[in-house]
């Protein structure tokens, strides 16, 4: 048996065969960039293994609060209570429980008022539940007993936590944290949660989906936990056993998603690793992540980052065009939209040009200033889209060309205005069909007050609000 | 290869700071003149926050309420672009319509922050309520359906008792607690507040947070508080019983 763990570092993964099909898992774990701001340790904790027939992928995300002061420990007793919990879970149940079940997802159990509403499955699933934190809390209440107040803890947890901490028999609090597995044998797989981060398979159809149902309770900073009075009931879980399985299987922590706001952006970044896997292979994949999750965490969340993955190689490998081409029609998506909102832009500042009122004033302003933007996201995803193509076989996608535009902004007629220059840029990288029928001139930026018709601008008028200076891209004038 | 690139977008998270304005009869005159005077010089202070912090970007919306209710703009406008419009005082006061409209734009399915099922991509909203009266329409229905909504619960919610005669058990109803509850007795007041409370909230409310650390709301009225009692006319709801203050709207 061959067990990995990670606890910001980077684990050594193994290879087994299921089936016909070859089967890896890694994980990585990052401290945050707002706990290293304030020399805190990281509390997450992810581990993947492959035991024999088995492979396991597990993210705990230790709380931050102040109450929850030893929650990096807990996280790491969290996967290893699991690991125990479920080697023997699958040892003596899996097979025979499993056996020709089509996927099946279950909610927070604490739905199910009856138990006798309760399948063979899903009592088989609270009896796992119940063992892992019955085997979590007997690892930390050990360790609470075992380990002493620390100099840091003493000088930085207030009072009256040291205090409940010394003074009770219950450490769930202190030690809390969320847990999130997924598991794959060679005839099933299943996976399940307490708490938030994602859980996100990839396969054929759909190209990727949440496979765990969703719990409510999880919202912004708030987190169903190991911790809780009835953890037990908040577990939700899915299994599937009829030879079905996903190619891949991301666990990720809410450092993660946090970054990316919807979850198709953190499906898209998933499909990077994908990408690297199927290309650089898995050590490649994992110095890249060393590399760019604190990154990715400086910029995004700030929050720990752990992500931990099972994936089938092979089938990875066979279907890396299919998720690029996802993530160009996703793109594509994007573009459709931000041409749609261009379009709009363009109908609501002429029908607000005509009107004098000081509303339909701002309005038109906020219509110059949204039609700007929308321009530059255009551009930002036409980009994007023209990369990803690069990435398929020639010829496999076209790539995405930004109209000329032929839309000049019009003058409002008021009095009581003021002029400022549109400045109007045209480079090759933005557009080379501009480009070729705009000449050397393109570049050129024109001063205030410079005579109108000079290449490169557009003279506008605007109301006595600001002076702020509009980028028109891939504007073209026209002649007056 | 490197996982960010051109093919991965972080977006900044966003925090929407909401104005809800009485603009009722009893608004007209120097109360309503102070609160187009405040909330555009407030402005150019958001904009310092936002600018000072990478991980968010700060929004405002304006509804205010009389015998109906209306959004200054159709949708939250970055701070540093937002153009305050006068609103003019008269009518009656629909604080449940009011409650109602805010709940539909806060809504998971429909509203403004809609990305994702766990709030990802925003920060919980704040709030800044400000009336001088009681409602005159059903408050109590609007109010529940409001309560319902996760980002309401999850909201910095403050309240600004524009004089005496401001329903203040309204206000703590909505804004859930005594002491989120600011009551002004002068112009000057209701100016400072407005920006103390508007600065705070944005400042509070652009950062992050972990479970279990004590509440944005919390932190907001504690420094709000202080902030407060610095100030000649203002004073928590709280002490509003025995007030040293007498009414001045000049």
């Amino acid at each position: 048996m061959t067990v990995q763990k990670a606890h910001l570092a980077l684990t050594a993964a193994s290879t087994l065969t299921i089936g016909d099909n070859m089967i890896d898992a890694f994980s990585y774990s990052c401290e945050g960039e707002s706990h290293k701001a304030i020399n805190k340790v990281g509390q997450d904790y992810s581990s993947s293994s492959i035991i024999d027939d088995l492979a396991v992928a597990i993210v705990c995300d230790g709380h931050g609060g102040d109450r929850y002061f030893r929650s990096n420990v807990g996280s790491e007793l969290a996967v290893e209570a699991t690991l125990e919990a479920v080697t023997f879970f699958v040892e003596k149940v899996g097979d025979s429980l499993f056996e020709g079940s089509k996927y099946t997802a279950v909610g927070p159990t604490s739905s199910i008022k009856d138990a006798e509403d309760l399948s063979k499955t899903d009592s088989a699933f609270r009896q796992l539940f119940s063992s892992i934190i019955y085997k979590w809390n007997e690892k930390i209440k050990a360790h609470a007993k075992s380990e002493p107040l620390t100099e840091w803890e003493k000088k930085n947890v207030p009072q009256q936590y040291l205090d409940e901490f010394l003074n009770s028999e219950s450490y769930e609090k202190h030690y809390g944290c969320t847990l999130m597995t997924y598991v794959q044998t060679a005839k099933y797989w299943f996976a399940f949660h307490i708490g938030d981060g994602k859980c996100i398979s990839f396969q054929k159809d759909p190209i990727w989906k949440e496979p765990i149902p969703w719990d409510e309770k999880c919202f912004l900073n708030e987190t169903t936990s190991l911790c809780d009075s009835s953890p037990i009931d908040e577990f939700r879980y899915c299994y599937e056993g009829d030879g079905q399985f996903p190619i891949a299987v991301m666990l990720g922590s809410d450092g993660l998603d946090d970054s990316f706001g919807v979850t198709d952006k953190l499906a898209n970044f998933y499909i990077q690793i994908l990408k690297s896997l199927a290309k650089e292979g898995v050590d490649a994949t994992k110095a890249s992540l060393k590399e760019d999750l604190p990154k990715l965490s400086k910029i995004g969340s700030r929050d720990d980052m752990s992500v931990a993955c099972v994936f089938d190689i092979d089938k990875v490998k066979e279907n890396i065009n299919l998720y690029i081409r996802y993530q160009i029609d996703s793109t594509n998506k994007e573009l459709n939209d931000i041409e749609g909102k261009i379009d709009q832009l363009k109908n609501r500042i002429d029908s607000l040009v005509s009107f004098s009122d000081n509303k339909s004033k701002i309005e038109y302003n906020y219509a110059v200033k949204d039609l700007e933007r929308a321009f530059e996201t255009r551009k930002i995803l036409a980009k994007k889209h023209n990369h990803l193509v690069e990435e398929l076989p020639e010829g496999m996608v076209r790539p995405y060309f930004i109209e000329d535009e032929d839309y000049v902004i019009p003058t409002p007629d008021h009095q009581d205005i003021e002029e400022v220059i549109v400045d109007i840029p045209v480079t090759p990288e933005e557009n080379s069909r501009s480009v070729s029928s705009l000449g050397e001139q393109a570049n050129r930026k024109v001063a205030s007050r410079a005579p109108a018709k000079k290449f490169g601008s557009q003279r506008i008028k605007r109301f006595g609000f600001k002076k702020p200076t509009l980028k028109m891209h891939n504007h073209k004038r026209r002649k007056k | 290869m490197s996982f960010i690139d051109e093919t991965v977008s972080v977006p900044r998270r966003t925090m929407n700071l909401f104005f809800l304005i009485d603009t009722s009869g009893s608004m007209e005159g120097n109360k309503i003149g102070a609160v187009n005077d405040a909330i555009p010089n407030v402005l150019p202070l958001l904009k310092d926050i936002q600018e000072t912090n990478p991980d968010a970007e700060i929004k405002v919306a304006a509804l205010e309420f009389s015998s109906g209710v209306n959004w200054l703009y159709d949708e939250p406008k970055l701070a540093e672009d937002f153009i305050w419009q006068d609103v003019a005082a008269g009518g009656l006061t629909s604080l449940g319509q009011a409650c109602k409209e805010l709940e539909s734009k806060l809504s998971m399915s429909h509203g403004y922050m809609t990305k994702s099922e766990t709030g990802s991509g925003y920060y919980a909203p704040a709030i800044i309520l400000l009336s001088d009266g009681g409602p005159t329409d059903d408050f109590q229905a609007g109010l529940k359906e409001l309560k319902e909504n996760n980002w309401f619960k999850k909201a910095i919610k403050i309240a600004i008792a524009i004089g005496d005669d401001a329903d203040k058990d309204v206000l703590k109803d909505f804004t859930g607690s005594p002491e989120a509850v600011i009551t002004v007795h002068n112009i000057e007041a209701l100016k400072m507040i407005i920006r103390i409370v508007s600065v705070t909230s944005s400042q509070v409310g652009s950062k992050s947070s972990s479970a279990g650390d004590t509440s944005k709301q919390e932190q907001v009225i504690k420094d709000v508080q202080q902030a407060a009692s610095q100030v000649d006319g203002a004073e928590s709801a709280s002490g509003v019983d025995s007030s040293k203050y007498i009414d001045d709207w000049g």
